[in-house]
């Protein structure tokens, strides 16, 4: 039973199933448009649109912040928009959404994974694996699992990856501005750190790894802020740049020693027996 | 020793629990039995065993021996539990604990007998040798490392042991494995979930109180023609009852179309709602906080604020030095939550989660246990079986319809 419903990549599907890939795309798309609007809106971006046959009838983003609710995800913003609206919950409220095709920015988290099955969804497409969290095969694949009420269901990852992640390097590199404490591990933005540097050559270096940024794959995305940091630290003189860092390091080492401070207090708690007798 | 210890903390409880009626303490030892911390699954083991291989040595050389296998093993994680000193039962001599049999499955094909000698006693006490002309071709490291130790001390035998695997969590298991078995070092570990023996007896007759208000809950919805699943929401700190709620994915024959849905009917399940319910509650408490903070700044009574006024912004960048999410709250429900309800409770970071009755796909001990989960961010803890008879025939009945 279980093996009808797969976790296939998207590159991983046969030439049959690969014929729609356009089509695919397109709604894809449409979610990554609505991640936007949740990015502009200060939310972390993650957006999903419901296709029915082929026409989306509801598009959904994280309102995680706004609603102070940590289980608005876009996928439940998404069926909320169905069932509530009076005139789709008379047309789905009995078949839900077993004919209805989900396509999302980041893999559904284990809440919507298994949300999906209780709605009986027929298909998930996702953009980028979420490793933490994912229940479509990341930490555990509950489409596949027989839930009571739930119907499995099979989920193509990788549609469109790259914009996807695209998408939330854009928010984490930027600043937390409603953090209430400042945030310890801070990341800078690269076009912040630009305006700051005032020497040529550290102008130059930074521009070229910002243009290459945007072409090159997923993986120089996630390693920049950490290199142009890193580089900053070897190469600026500049007197507030120094103090920014100095000011990070300082906070980096109370980090430090707190965590040492722990260490030793439990190893003062812990007892060692002697069992010589 | 031990029982000694058992009477000991009674008369500790007795003391404790000296303002507690009769009736109230024979409550709280029937909840001491019947309550379950549900722990990860490495702290519900009890005694497993693993094959070491142990080398016989003189007393007097152990400290040598045990300077030069530290040097040697610096990173061995394994058996750090472990002492690394037997007393021989059979001799004076002590056993050494050298590797576990897995990583070395053949290392007695490398130990020399000297099968020429007759003399029993002789060999017992003659030092054997380490085969150095045996191919060490396809050894590993760490193989290796074990001959260059065994090479360097003085031997009379290698036998097998069996030795406790994972290291004592329990002072009891300690005592028992650490004289029984091999000698073990005992650190205090804390549990994902205290031990029912770390609560007191008035915690858990408020455990008790909180599930009588959830199954209240199960009964109204029952009433309404739900499914008899109830929970409320608690703060611990002023044992106040936050929010309650019940599961309604039924669609209420009673109320028909005048009910209005709050979200998804299917997924309306309680620990959804219930945390719906407290972010309305929260949403609204910063709104008022809102309008006053910006009335105050307004002489004017005409041009005063309301709270229709106040943007999605507002709220945004509103900091909230209060409550956060569900954090430092108590969860009681009569059914243990589906997977996605107990993640819904590890993204609103509830303290902990207390149920009566287990459900086959449950997320918090039946399924999965998401409350221990090493990748998710947020960790809590998590008690079952209170009133577990009440809340299973509630579930029964829900089986039968």
């Amino acid at each position: 039973m279980s093996d009808l419903f797969t976790c296939k990549t998207i590159e991983e599907l046969d030439e049959n199933e690969k014929k729609d890939y356009e089509k695919h795309c397109t709604f894809m798309r449409a979610a990554i448009e609505e991640g936007e609007k949740a990015f502009i809106e200060g939310e972390v971006p993650v957006a999903c649109v419901i296709v029915h046959n082929d026409t989306i009838i509801s598009r959904g983003s994280n309102k995680t912040n706004i609603k102070k609710n940590g289980t608005r995800h876009a996928e439940l913003e998404a069926f909320d928009q169905i069932f509530l609206n009076k005139e789709l919950n008379e047309k789905f409220k009995d078949v839900l959404l077993q004919e209805c095709t989900l396509y999302v920015t980041v893999e559904p988290c284990l809440m919507c994974a298994a949300a999906l099955q209780l709605v009986k969804i027929k298909k998930v497409y996702f953009g980028c694996f979420n490793e933490k969290f994912g229940g479509n095969g990341s930490v555990v694949p509950l489409n596949k699992s027989e839930l009571s009420n739930g119907r499995p269901y099979s989920s193509i990852s990788g549609l469109l990856k790259n914009e996807a992640i695209f998408l939330l390097q854009k928010f984490y590199n930027q600043e937390n501005k409603k953090a209430p404490v400042p945030n310890k591990r801070k990341r800078l933005d690269p076009e912040e750190l630009l305006k700051l540097a005032p020497t040529p050559f550290l102008s130059t270096n930074l521009t070229t790894s910002s243009t290459t940024t945007a072409t090159k794959s997923t993986k120089t995305i996630t390693t920049t802020p950490t290199t142009t940091t890193s580089t900053l630290t070897k190469s600026t003189k500049t007197t507030t740049m120094t103090t920014t860092i100095n000011s990070m390091n300082s906070e980096i080492d109370s980090e430090k020693q707190e965590i040492t401070q722990i260490q030793l207090e439990e190893q003062t708690k812990s007892i060692h027996c002697d069992t010589s007798r | 020793v031990a029982t000694k210890k058992k009477k000991g903390t009674a008369s500790n409880l007795e003391l404790v629990d000296q303002h507690l009626t009769e009736s109230e303490k024979e409550t709280v030892g029937k909840l001491r039995d019947e309550i379950k911390p549900v722990l990860d699954d490495f702290e519900e083991n009890g005694l497993i065993l693993t094959n070491i291989f142990t080398a016989y040595i003189q007393p007097k050389k152990a400290n040598i021996f045990i300077k030069k296998y530290d040097s040697l093993f610096e990173s061995q994680e394994e058996f750090i539990h472990l002492k690394k000193i037997k007393k021989a039962a059979d001799s004076s001599n002590l056993q050494m604990l050298v590797c576990s049999q897995d990583s070395f499955p053949n290392l007695l094909d490398f130990i020399q007998c000297n099968s020429d000698n007759d003399n029993q006693q002789e060999q017992k006490d003659s030092v054997i040798m380490v085969n150095g002309g045996l191919s060490q071709e396809n050894l590993t490291g760490d193989q290796l490392k074990v001959l260059e130790f065994l090479n360097s001390i003085e031997i009379f035998r290698i036998s097998v042991e069996k030795v406790p695997k994972f290291p004592p969590l329990l002072y009891e298991h300690w005592e028992d494995w650490n004289y029984r078995v091999w000698p073990c070092i005992f650190r205090v570990h804390y549990f994902s979930t205290p031990l029912i023996t770390s609560l007191d007896s008035d915690t858990l007759l408020k455990t008790k109180y909180f599930m009588e208000k959830a199954i209240e809950q199960a009964k109204i919805a029952q009433s309404l023609g739900h499914k008899p699943i109830g929970a409320v929401l608690v703060d611990p700190e002023t044992k106040k009852i936050i929010q309650t709620s019940y599961d309604e994915t039924n669609v209420s024959p009673i109320s028909n179309n005048n009910q209005s849905f709050t979200m998804t009917p299917c997924i309306s399940h309680c620990s959804m709602l219930i945390i719906n319910k407290l972010a309305q509650s929260q949403i609204q408490d910063i709104s008022k906080d809102i309008v006053e903070q910006k009335n105050s700044n307004i002489d004017d009574k005409d041009h005063a604020v309301s709270e229709q006024d106040i943007t999605s912004n507002d709220i945004l960048s509103y900091v909230n030095n209060g409550q956060y999410l569900a954090n430092s709250y108590h969860l009681y429900l009569t059914k243990e939550p589906c997977i996605m309800c107990s993640m819904a409770l590890v993204h609103s970071r509830i303290k902990r989660v207390v149920y009566g009755s287990s459900s086959r796909d449950g997320g918090l001990g039946s399924y999965l246990k998401i409350h221990t989960m090493k990748s998710l961010n947020h960790h809590f803890e998590v008690y079952k079986n209170v009133l577990k008879q009440e809340c299973d025939s509630l579930s029964d009945s829900l089986d039968a319809s």
